[in-house]
């Protein structure tokens, strides 16, 4: 049933072979370069914005709904809560890995969808600059909330 | 072997790429948490975009802000809640098991692992459904 010739290792889809390749043995092949393109850079961002993510978000899910009983839900409750720098710090960070992660993982849609590349690329820039102007957005609306203090 | 060779190419147009994503035929369970993660990664980006639009009544000041608590305090949207949890714990577990894979973890029984995820974040699912709702 299982596989003894499973790789300890598996550094990335040889060249010139189909989806779902498993090496037999735990040597990459010979003579076979490594893929080493962009998309996989992007997707080992994604994967670090990802494992990001699920600590911003989980601070983010226990601060909101279970520091406080009942959770933070007024206004104040939550002008407050942001007006602790680590509050703060931990909101940025999960909003910045929140677009990264978000913004990449919606290309790669586009990817299996868009076939011409000029029209991937105007893609790619464009959720480039719509998760920049968010980013912009809610750190501006973030101040202005937590105000001249 | 464990080489897959898909039988065709999709054919042209953007709907018959589409129904070609959602053809069941030849495909297996990874394949299934592959659109499981997608889907839910498309149900999230929606959320976040919503969550950024319902933020922004909070520069109306607190008046803006308290009507609004009322409206998301209600069934439907305590349901839509429970659903939310759903998609975030499943994307979050299937994201673990892919990254897990890349470094060759766990790569002997990959069937077993993706039911694991699904059967995990079901049960979550279904927990957090209880906390919220009941």
């Amino acid at each position: 049933m299982s596989d003894t010739s499973v790789p300890r290792r598996f550094l990335g889809r040889p060249e010139g072979v189909p989806p779902g390749y498993v090496p037999e043995s735990g040597a990459r092949p010979r003579g076979i370069p490594i893929v080493r393109a962009r998309s996989g850079r992007l997707w080992l961002v994604q994967a670090i914005a990802g494992a990001a993510l699920i600590v911003f978000l989980g601070v983010h899910l226990v601060a909101q709904h279970f520091l406080v009983p009942g959770g933070l839900r007024s206004y104040a409750d939550v002008v407050a809560y942001l007006r602790q720098p680590i509050a703060l710090v931990a909101e940025i960070g999960l909003l910045a890995s929140v677009l990264v992660h978000a913004g990449l993982g919606f290309r790669s849609t586009l990817v299996d969808v868009i076939r011409s590349p000029r029209w991937l690329r105007r893609a790619s820039w464009f959720i480039a600059a719509a998760g920049l102007g968010i980013f912009v957005y809610a750190i501006w609306l973030t101040l202005l909330i937590i105000g001249p203090a | 072997m464990s080489a897959i060779t898909p039988p065709r190419l999709p054919a042209p147009g953007l709907l018959r790429r589409i129904a070609y994503w959602l053809e069941p035929r030849w495909r297996d369970p990874g394949w299934l948490a592959f659109a499981l993660n997608r889907f839910a990664g498309h149900i999230l980006v929606l959320y976040l975009l919503a969550h950024m639009v319902v933020l922004s009544r909070l520069a109306a000041g607190p008046e803006g802000w308290n009507d609004l608590l009322g409206l998301f305090g209600s069934t439907p949207f305590l349901f839509g809640d429970t659903l939310l949890v759903a998609a975030v714990v499943f994307h979050g577990l299937n994201g673990l098991r892919v990254a897990a894979f890349t470094a060759a973890w766990g790569v002997r029984h990959p069937n077993l692992w993706v039911g694991a995820v699904i059967v995990v974040s079901g049960l979550l699912a279904v927990v957090a459904a209880g906390a919220i709702l009941l």
